[in-house]
């Protein structure tokens, strides 16, 4: 096969949503644990409905972080539940279409609820760039 | 997450669970249809649509952003209305709701709109009546036809056939259920 141009295949299909889990615990499992049962239908909802769009960009609700938070292409899920503007903050993974959930927050009157929580975003997202623990979350693919 | 079966007794036995259920569905699945048909619209700027729609931007930032808006049926209708589509609301079984999500792609979701929705533009009307026209003329003609043939045979004249109109309607109506 000389002269035969490599081709480079990229897997078809849809996203795979994976929880950083830096210690013992998984904190974004923790999170959504906190969430009411009908705020993580809605999530379940938004995760199955992202999976299935090609471009980031056109995940409803997506918004991409700016200032330091775009070195590591933060970006946040929002989604208004429990009387909160609920936000879930990831980057995308090393490999095609799969994106990290870094840390669960929410935000109200100007301020994220932990205050912290986009420093801690950061901060994981570089660590996960390096490898470490990672969580598959499987989305409900409904009844 | 739940486990399925658990899911299910859960929303058969319990009013509430299936409200917020539904609940959830649209919240994501409503936002999601606005933003696919916005950006395939011809004002892919939240700000374009909202001029548009004579609204301001933050709130067609709001209606994007799953769980934030308590939509009106006046509200999705302005929506359509400015996109230039129908819009259904109508009560189905679960099973139907979530084969609809599951088909749901926002890559793919697309609705005519009505300048190009030939089903809906092309003039039915004059078309109906141009087929009734046509049923009636060509049933008299039969007639007037049948009776020259038969003054030439000397043969008496016979009434114009009663059904004639009546065949004419008939026939135009099974065209129109036809189409």
């Amino acid at each position: 096969m000389k002269n035969h141009k490599k081709v480079i295949s990229f897997p078809s299909g849809h996203w795979r949503y994976f929880d950083y889990v830096p210690g013992a615990r998984n904190e974004i499992e923790d999170w959504y644990r906190g969430l009411s049962e009908d705020a993580q239908d809605l999530l379940a909802s938004l995760l199955k409905t992202n999976q299935k769009v090609d471009s980031p960009i056109n995940w409803v609700g997506l918004r991409f972080l700016k200032g330091k938070y775009k070195e590591e292409r933060l970006w946040e899920l929002r989604f208004f539940a429990d009387n909160r503007q609920q936000r879930l903050i990831g980057t995308f993974g090393n490999n095609r279409k799969e994106a990290i959930f870094l840390i669960g927050c929410y935000h109200k009157e100007g301020d994220y609820h932990p205050r912290n929580c986009l420093d801690t975003a950061l901060r994981l997202a570089k660590a996960a760039k390096k490898g470490g623990n990672t969580c598959e979350r499987k989305v409900e693919q409904d009844l | 997450m739940r486990g399925r079966s658990s899911r299910i007794s859960k929303l058969i036995a319990d009013r509430e669970s299936r409200i917020g259920y539904i609940r959830a569905k649209l919240a994501v699945l409503i936002p999601a249809q606005i933003r696919a048909l916005r950006l395939r619209s011809g004002m892919p700027r939240q700000i374009d649509f909202a001029r548009k729609a004579d609204m301001q931007q933050s709130r067609i930032s709001m209606f994007e952003t799953p769980g934030s808006a308590k939509f009106t049926l006046e509200t999705l209708a302005r929506l359509a209305g400015t996109f230039g589509t129908g819009l259904l609301v109508k009560f189905v079984p679960f099973s139907e709701m979530l084969e609809w999500e599951n088909g749901f792609s926002q890559d793919t979701f697309d609705v005519i709109r009505i300048e190009d929705d030939t089903d809906f533009t092309r003039p039915r009307e004059h078309e109906d009546q141009s087929i009734l026209g046509t049923g009636i003329v060509a049933a008299l003609t039969s007639h007037r036809e049948g009776n020259q043939a038969r003054r030439q045979q000397d043969i008496p004249f016979l009434p114009p056939p009663p059904d004639a109109i009546g065949t004419s309607l008939r026939g135009a109506g099974q065209q129109r259920g036809a189409a």
